[in-house]
């Protein structure tokens, strides 16, 4: 009984010591790759509630620039314009924003009100690999690449919101959330819409493979100029044509 | 306004516009050697991420009073051929030279301006398209504002 006791006790601290050690090597291996570890927002710290945790820095931001990670360059203005900005500051690192890349893909996104344009925005190439961020990013909604964006708004981790006022151009809200749900509650109470958290899901049903399918068959048919709606879409029916030499 | 510079191709993009400077994405039943072409976007509306090179899927949104420029380079290949023999981008454009028959597709109440031209050894289209009679007042003006600082360099023609 005794000898089981100290054996037990010698592999508590051998399993203790190993996971010790791992992570020290992991914290390594990162410094030696150059990357920063991802700092990822405990929910406790900042979590959202329109009551209370919901912040205004009052920052002015005039566009954003950056680059998708398919290698386009982008400039989207955030002032001067009539539609409102979200956006929401995700990394592929942290665990957090897993599941609303995931919802993202999946168009489990809640509608957003038609005045507001979401802009997912990750760090810049140097900090994260363009390819990863390509294999997470949804077809139709936009991501930039930016560090620059991500420190002109302060922000402190991911995953991180921000509304801005599009007459203006100014930080109304930010904060950060689990889940779009979450979100909505932000875009409620920055907007002074409420009805926004009554949002609903779009095409929530449709797999990502559909939708990427649907927007390559767009894509080809919008360059050969066959635009939505185009009679070359309906054909007529084989029932309804008249072949020649036969009674009509 | 802001300079945008990427691909061989840079200008300024006015407050409240957008911008994207982009390679043209391979197709299917492309060549092995086909070469992809840079091109820009600027829209004085959000552009949607899926949409043709000549404004396709985003024309369709577009308000009376809203503009969509597109800047195509067609290549080295196309330079100075027949189609592509003027010299230069056009520096400024003509409220009579718009009309719904310059368009790509016709939509209603739209009109478009097409030019073609070489600049720095590539083929080059400027494609303007007006979401309506309005905005030959309010956008042509500011188009042709900014075709002056439209830059393009032989960098763009890299495959």
């Amino acid at each position: 009984m005794v000898i089981e006791a100290v054996v037990l006790l010698g592999l508590g601290f051998l399993v203790a010591g190993l996971l010790a050690s791992y992570s020290g090597l992991a914290e390594r291996v990162r410094r030696v790759e150059g990357r920063a570890p991802q700092q990822s927002i405990r929910p406790d710290a900042f979590a959202l509630s329109p009551a209370s945790g919901l912040s205004e820095s009052g920052v002015t931001i005039a566009r954003l620039v950056g680059q998708t990670p398919f290698g386009d360059e982008v400039v989207l203005p955030s002032a001067g314009v009539d539609h409102d900005l979200l956006v929401a500051f995700l990394s592929s690192g942290c665990t957090s924003c897993g599941s609303l890349w995931a919802d993202l893909r999946e168009a489990k996104l809640p509608l957003l009100p038609e005045y507001l344009r979401l802009v997912v925005v990750t760090r810049g190439a140097t900090d994260e690999s363009p390819a990863a961020i390509a294999d997470l990013a949804p077809s139709d909604v936009d991501v930039l690449m930016s560090t620059e964006i991500w420190d002109a708004f302060s922000t402190p981790g991911s995953p991180y919101f921000a509304y801005v006022e599009g007459a203006t151009g100014r930080v109304v809200g930010e904060g950060t959330a689990l889940t779009w749900t979450q979100v909505l509650a932000l875009v409620a109470t920055s907007s002074g819409d409420g009805t926004v958290a009554a949002g609903v899901g779009r095409d929530l049903a449709k797999p990502r493979s559909d939708r990427e399918r649907e927007n390559e068959v767009d894509l080809l048919l919008l360059n050969a100029g066959i635009l939505p709606g185009d009679p070359s879409l309906y054909p007529t029916p084989v029932t309804e044509v008249t072949l020649r030499g036969e009674p009509s | 306004m802001t300079i945008h510079r990427a691909l061989g191709i840079s200008v300024d993009v006015p407050r409240g516009w957008e911008a994207w400077i982009s390679r043209m994405a391979p197709q299917p039943g492309d060549h092995v050697e086909e070469q992809h072409h840079p091109y820009l976007h600027l829209a004085s509306f959000p552009l949607p991420p899926v949409r043709a090179h000549y404004g396709g899927g985003a024309v369709e949104r577009m308000r009376p009073d809203d503009v969509f420029v597109a800047v195509l380079d067609f290549g080295p290949d196309a330079a100075n051929t027949t189609l592509f023999a003027q010299s230069g981008l056009p520096r400024r454009l003509a409220r009579s030279g718009f009309s719904a028959r310059q368009l790509q597709r016709m939509l209603p109440g739209q009109l478009g301006s097409q030019h073609f031209c070489t600049v720095a050894g590539r083929g080059i289209v400027l494609y303007v398209v007006l979401g309506g009679r309005v905005a030959l007042s309010t956008k042509v003006p500011m188009v042709n504002a900014l075709l002056p600082s439209i830059v393009l360099t032989r960098e763009g023609v890299i495959a």
